[in-house]
C-alpha cells in the first residue's frame, strides 16, 4: 500500500525564553492512501505542531530546529522549496480547529473562496468559472442554501456551518491528504456527529487520506481506521482501531482508555518538560511498568505480529515486565 | 518582578535614561552642596556679567553675573518639583475620576468623559498659557495650569483601562463574592492597570518639564530671578550667539532631562509589555 | 408518625431571563428569551446536572442563580429565603453560602495577586477572623484541593493549568459554601484531566458536604457524577429525572436525539446512517408552540400551537405532549 504521507524520524525543537523546547522527538508515522489515521494525544503532546509542520505553518517567531523528513507523495516537505509550496493547499489541505479564525471577518465567504481558488488552482479555471464546483461541493457537505452561504459574512454562519465550508474547501482541490486538526472540538455533540459522518463519507468517496488529530477518543472511534498515540512528542503506538480499543499494548494507551471508565482518577503525574527531555521513554516517570531500561533507552517503534506498531519495553500484559524502579 | 528588572538592565537605552535621571535627582537633592556659587540664585554680580566659561565659572555667567552652572543646578530642583507636582495632581485627580467612571459606566461617567474630551480638544500648552496669562506668572499658577490641562488625559487613560479590565472574569468573580465596590476598584482593578500608567507617567514627566520650560520661556513661569531653565533660555536670546554658553547650558539641561524620562518610559513599556505577555505561545 | 418532606436547598420557580435587543438609539426593540419558565428544585447533598447544547441557556441559568444577572421574571428560594427575583438585591452573607465556579477557574484569580492573597480575600470580606485563623483555614482547603503551601506564594501566571483549576476551586471552598454552581468544569479537557477533575469534585463534595449544580454539555461528566439531570433546550426545561433513567430511557425527543449523538466506543458507528436533523439555530421557532417543533421527528400540528408543560411522574418530568406515544428505545 502506498504511503501518501511518510514521516521518518521527525524531530522539531524551538528556542524559547527558557531554552530549547524539544517538541517532537523522532516521530515515525505513515498514512496510506484512502485511510483515515487518527492522531490521538493530550494537550502539549505535539500533534498540533506536527500538523503545522506538515503544512509549513510553523510560527515565524522562535528559531526552529528540525531533523528527519516528511515525504508527501514522495516529495520532501520539511526543507520547503517551491515544489513543496505548490503541493500545499492542493495535494494536502487543512481543516482547522477554529474555523472562525481562518476567515477574514471583513469579506464575504464567496469572495474569500474565489480568492483562494485563484491562488491555488489557477490552471483549473473552467469555462463556467469557479462557482459551479464550489456550489456542488457546498451541497455535498449538506449546506442547504449554498448561494446564501457564499453571500454571507463569516460571523453570520454558525460554527457548524463554518466547519462544513472548511471541509468543502479542503475537498475542492481533490487532495491526496487532508489534515484535520481537532475539527470537532468546538462543536456540540449533534453537530459533531454530522461533521464526522460527513468527513468520513466524503473522504472515502474521493479517495483522500485523512490525518485526524484529536484528544477525544470517542471521536477517534467514530472516524478512524487506525489510531496513532502520541505522548510528549513521541509516537508510542499505532494500531488498527478495533485492536486499539480492545487490547492496546502501550501502558499510556491503556491508562488513557481507562480514564473513560467510572471512578477513574486520571493518570497521576504531569507531562514532562520539553526543555529537559530524558534520553529514554518520556512516559517512564508515570508508567506502572517502568524499569531501569525505560529510563535509559528510548524504545523503538517496532512492528508487531499483527502489523501494529509499538514503542515500549514492557507492553501491557507482558509477563516478562522488568523489575519496577 | 525579577524578570522585569533583568530585562530593563539589558536595555541599554533605558539604562542610559535611568542614569540621566539619577544624575538629575542627585543634582536636585544636593544642589546647595554641589553648586559652586549657591548665592548666585539671588545675588547679582553685574561686573561679571556675560563672561565666558573659565576656571571660576565653569559654564560662564549670565546677564546678571550669576554663575550659570549654579543656576542650572538649582533650576533642576524647580523643574522636578513643578513637573512632579503637576503630574502628581493631574494623575491623582484624573485617575480617580477615570477609575470611578470606568467602573460605574452610567450617564454621569459619560458626562465626565465628555468634559474631559472638551479639554483634550485644545492643545495642552495653549490652554496652560491662557490660564497663566489670566492668573499672572507665578509658580503656583504654573502648577495649577498644568494640572488643570493634564487631568483629562489621565482620566481618559484610566477610564479606558478600567473599562476593559472590568470585563475580566476575576472582577466579575470578585463582585459575585460580594467584594464592595471601593475594594474592587482599588485592590483589584488598579494594580492591574498600573503598567500603562507607570509608563505614561515617566513620559509625561518629561513632557511636563518641557511644558514648564515653555511657560518659563514665554515669561509665564516663575518671575525672575528664579533660576528656571526656560526663562534662562529666553533671557539668553538677546545675547546669542556671542554668549553661546548662556543658551547652551539650560537648553542642554532641558534636553537631557526630557531624554532621560522618555528613555526610561520607553524601556519600561518594552519591559512591561513582554512581562504581560509572559512567554512564547 | 409522618415525616415532613425535607424542603429543598434551592428552589427555582418559573425563572425567566430575557435579554433586551436594542435598536438604534438604545431603545429596546425586542428581547431574546434566554430562559423561560424554568422550574426545578435541588436537594441538599445531591448533584443536579443541567445539560444541553450551547445556546440552550445553561450558562445564563448559572449566572442568574449566582447573582451575576438579575432575572426578568420568576423567583429563586435558597434555604427557605428569597434569593433572586426581579429587583431583589442579594445579601453579602448569602453570597458566601452559594458560590459559582467559572468555566476557567484560574481566570477568577486576580493576576497581580499571589494565591495566598486571593484566598485571604473571601475570608476578609465575609468573616472577622484573625489572620492566623484565616491562614489555618487556607492550609486546610489547599490540602483538600491538592495544592501545597509553596503554591501560595505564586502568581496565577506561574501556576500550571491544573494547579490553576485547583486554586480556583480552593477560592470557592474557603468560605464553606453549601451550594456550588460548576460551570462547564470539564470543557475542553483531555480525558485524563477530566477524570482527575471529576474525581476531585467528588472527593471535595464528600469531604465538605457540598451540593452541586453542574452545568455541562459534556454528557460523560454528567453521567459520571450527577444524581439527577435536567435537560435544557432553547431556554426551556424539557426533561428532568434520575441520571440512569434519563440515559437508559429518555422520554423527550430532544433528549433522545442528544443521547443518540453520543459515540459509543465498542458499538456501531453513530455517524453512519442518521437522518440529517439540522442544527439548533438554523430553524426559526414558531411564535407559539413547542420550541423543539422544527427538529422533532414526532411533531404533530398540535405541537405548534401549545407549549407543553413539564409533567411530574414519580420524579421523572418531561415537557412533551407525545412522550407516552413514543416507543421506548430498545
Amino acid at each position: 500500500m502506498s504511503a501518501v504521507l511518510d514521516i521518518q524520524g521527525l524531530s522539531l525543537g524551538v528556542r524559547t525564553e527558557a531554552g530549547m523546547a524539544h517538541i517532537l522527538d523522532h516521530v515515525d508515522l505513515a498514512v496510506h492512501s484512502g485511510e483515515i489515521m487518527g492522531l490521538v494525544g493530550e494537550s502539549g503532546c505535539g500533534k498540533t505542531t506536527l500538523a503545522r509542520a506538515l503544512l509549513g505553518n510553523l510560527p515565524e517567531s522562535g528559531a526552529w530546529k528540525a531533523g528527519g523528513g516528511i515525504r508527501l507523495d514522495g516529495e520532501e516537505m520539511l526543507q520547503g522549496g517551491s515544489k513543496a509550496r505548490a503541493l500545499r493547499g492542493r495535494v494536502v489541505t487543512f481543516i482547522p480547529q477554529d474555523p472562525l479564525a481562518s476567515f477574514n471577518p471583513l469579506f464575504r465567504i464567496g469572495t474569500q473562496i474565489r480568492d483562494l481558488l485563484r491562488a491555488k488552482l489557477p490552471a483549473s479555471e473552467s469555462p463556467g468559472g469557479w462557482k459551479p464546483a464550489v456550489i456542488s461541493m457546498l451541497k455535498a457537505v449538506l449546506l442547504p442554501y449554498p448561494d446564501a452561504i457564499l453571500a454571507a459574512y463569516p460571523h453570520q454562519l454558525s460554527t457548524g456551518q463554518r466547519q462544513r465550508v472548511m471541509i468543502a474547501l479542503a475537498l475542492l482541490p481533490q487532495p491526496r491528504l487532508i489534515i484535520a486538526d481537532e475539527p470537532t472540538t468546538a462543536l456540540d455533540a449533534s453537530t459533531q456527529r454530522q461533521i464526522l459522518g460527513l468527513l468520513r463519507r466524503l473522504a472515502a468517496e474521493r479517495g483522500a487520506a485523512v490525518l485526524f488529530t484529536t484528544h477525544d477518543l470517542a471521536a477517534a472511534w467514530e472516524v478512524c481506521d487506525r489510531i496513532s498515540v502520541m505522548y510528549a512528542g513521541q509516537v508510542v503506538e499505532i494500531a488498527e482501531r478495533d485492536r486499539f480499543f480492545t487490547r492496546a499494548r502501550h501502558p499510556y494507551s491503556r491508562m488513557l482508555l481507562a480514564c473513560l471508565e467510572d471512578g477513574s482518577t486520571g493518570i497521576p503525574g504531569d507531562a514532562p518538560d520539553p526543555h529537559a527531555p530524558s534520553a529514554g521513554c518520556r512516559f517512564a516517570p508515570r508508567c506502572p511498568n517502568r524499569s531501569q531500561i525505560c529510563i535509559e533507552a528510548r524504545p523503538e517503534l517496532a512492528v508487531q505480529s499483527d502489523g501494529d506498531l509499538l514503542a515500549c519495553h514492557h507492553p501491557w500484559g507482558d509477563a516478562a515486565a522488568g523489575a519496577h524502579v | 518582578m525579577r524578570g522585569l528588572l533583568r530585562r530593563l538592565r539589558r536595555d541599554r537605552m533605558a539604562m542610559l535614561g535611568l542614569g540621566l535621571l539619577t544624575c538629575l535627582i542627585l543634582i536636585a537633592l544636593l544642589a546647595p552642596y554641589i553648586a559652586p556659587y549657591p548665592e548666585d540664585v539671588w545675588e547679582f554680580h553685574v561686573e561679571l556679567r556675560l563672561s565666558p566659561p573659565s576656571t571660576d565659572t565653569l559654564l560662564g555667567t549670565d546677564r546678571m553675573g550669576g554663575d550659570i552652572l549654579s543656576r542650572v543646578i538649582f533650576g533642576a530642583r524647580l523643574s522636578l518639583l513643578l513637573s512632579g507636582i503637576s503630574v502628581g495632581v493631574a494623575l491623582v485627580i484624573g485617575g480617580s475620576l477615570g477609575l470611578v467612571a470606568g467602573f460605574y459606566r452610567n450617564w454621569i461617567s459619560d458626562g465626565l468623559m465628555r468634559i474631559a474630551d472638551v479639554f483634550l480638544a485644545v492643545p495642552q500648552i495653549l490652554l496652560a498659557i491662557a490660564i497663566v496669562q489670566i492668573l499672572g506668572p507665578a509658580i503656583e499658577n504654573v502648577v495649577l495650569a498644568l494640572s488643570l490641562t493634564y487631568w483629562p488625559f489621565w482620566a481618559r487613560l484610566v477610564y479606558a483601562q478600567t473599562r476593559s479590565i472590568s470585563n475580566e472574569v476575576f472582577v466579575e468573580a470578585a463582585m459575585a463574592l460580594g467584594v464592595p465596590a471601593w475594594r474592587v476598584m482599588l485592590l483589584h482593578i488598579l494594580p492591574n492597570i498600573a503598567s500603562p500608567i507607570i509608563v505614561r507617567t515617566s513620559i509625561g514627566l518629561g513632557g511636563t518639564v518641557l511644558a514648564v520650560a515653555t511657560l518659563g520661556f514665554l515669561g509665564l513661569g516663575a518671575p525672575p530671578p528664579t533660576p528656571e531653565w526656560g526663562s534662562m533660555v529666553a533671557e539668553s536670546r538677546a545675547y546669542f550667539p556671542d554668549a553661546w554658553w548662556y543658551t547652551l547650558t539650560p537648553g542642554l539641561a532641558i534636553f537631557l532631562t526630557v531624554l532621560g524620562f522618555n528613555l526610561v518610559g520607553d524601556g519600561l513599556r518594552d519591559a512591561l509589555d513582554v512581562h504581560m505577555r509572559r512567554g512564547v505561545d | 408518625m409522618s415525616d415532613a418532606p425535607v424542603s429543598p436547598l434551592l428552589e427555582v420557580r418559573l425563572l425567566a431571563q430575557h435579554f433586551p435587543v436594542r435598536g438604534l438609539i438604545g431603545r429596546q426593540t425586542g428581547s431574546v428569551p434566554a430562559l423561560d419558565d424554568v422550574s426545578f428544585a435541588v436537594q441538599a447533598g445531591e448533584v443536579l446536572g443541567i445539560v444541553g447544547e450551547s445556546g440552550a441557556g445553561k450558562t445564563t441559568l448559572g449566572r442568574t442563580l449566582a447573582g451575576i444577572l438579575e432575572p426578568t421574571r420568576g423567583a429563586v428560594q435558597f434555604a427557605g429565603a428569597l434569593l433572586a427575583a426581579p429587583g431583589i438585591k442579594r445579601a453579602v452573607s448569602t453570597r458566601a453560602r452559594l458560590q459559582y465556579v467559572h468555566q476557567d477557574p484560574g481566570a477568577s484569580l486576580n493576576p497581580s495577586w499571589t494565591l495566598r492573597r486571593a484566598l485571604h480575600e473571601p475570608l476578609i470580606i465575609h468573616t472577622d477572623w484573625t489572620r492566623a485563623t484565616r491562614a489555618e483555614k487556607i492550609r486546610e482547603i489547599i490540602a483538600a484541593a491538592g495544592l501545597v503551601e509553596s503554591h501560595l506564594d505564586l502568581y496565577p501566571h506561574e501556576l500550571s493549568g491544573g494547579q490553576l483549576r485547583r486554586a480556583g476551586l480552593a477560592r470557592v471552598l474557603v468560605l464553606n459554601p453549601e451550594l456550588v454552581i460548576l460551570d462547564e468544569p470539564t470543557a475542553g479537557l483531555d480525558v485524563s484531566v477530566r477524570a482527575m477533575v471529576l474525581a476531585l469534585l467528588q472527593d471535595l463534595r464528600r469531604r465538605f458536604s457540598l451540593t452541586y449544580l453542574l452545568i455541562s454539555h459534556d454528557l460523560f461528566a454528567a453521567r459520571s457524577i450527577c444524581d439527577r439531570i435536567a435537560v435544557l433546550y432553547r431556554g426551556k426545561l424539557v426533561e428532568i429525572g434520575p441520571t440512569e433513567r434519563i440515559f437508559v430511557a429518555p422520554r423527550h425527543p430532544y433528549t433522545r436525539a442528544l443521547l443518540a449523538a453520543l459515540p459509543r466506543i465498542g458499538g456501531a458507528r453513530i455517524t453512519e446512517g442518521f437522518a440529517h436533523q439540522g442544527e439548533a439555530h438554523a430553524h426559526p421557532t414558531p411564535s407559539a408552540g413547542c420550541r423543539f417543533y422544527a427538529r422533532c421527528p414526532f411533531a404533530t400540528p398540535a405541537c405548534a400551537v401549545d407549549e407543553p408543560k413539564l409533567t411530574d411522574d414519580a420524579g421523572h418530568g418531561v415537557a412533551c405532549f407525545r412522550w407516552q406515544d413514543i416507543s421506548p428505545i430498545p
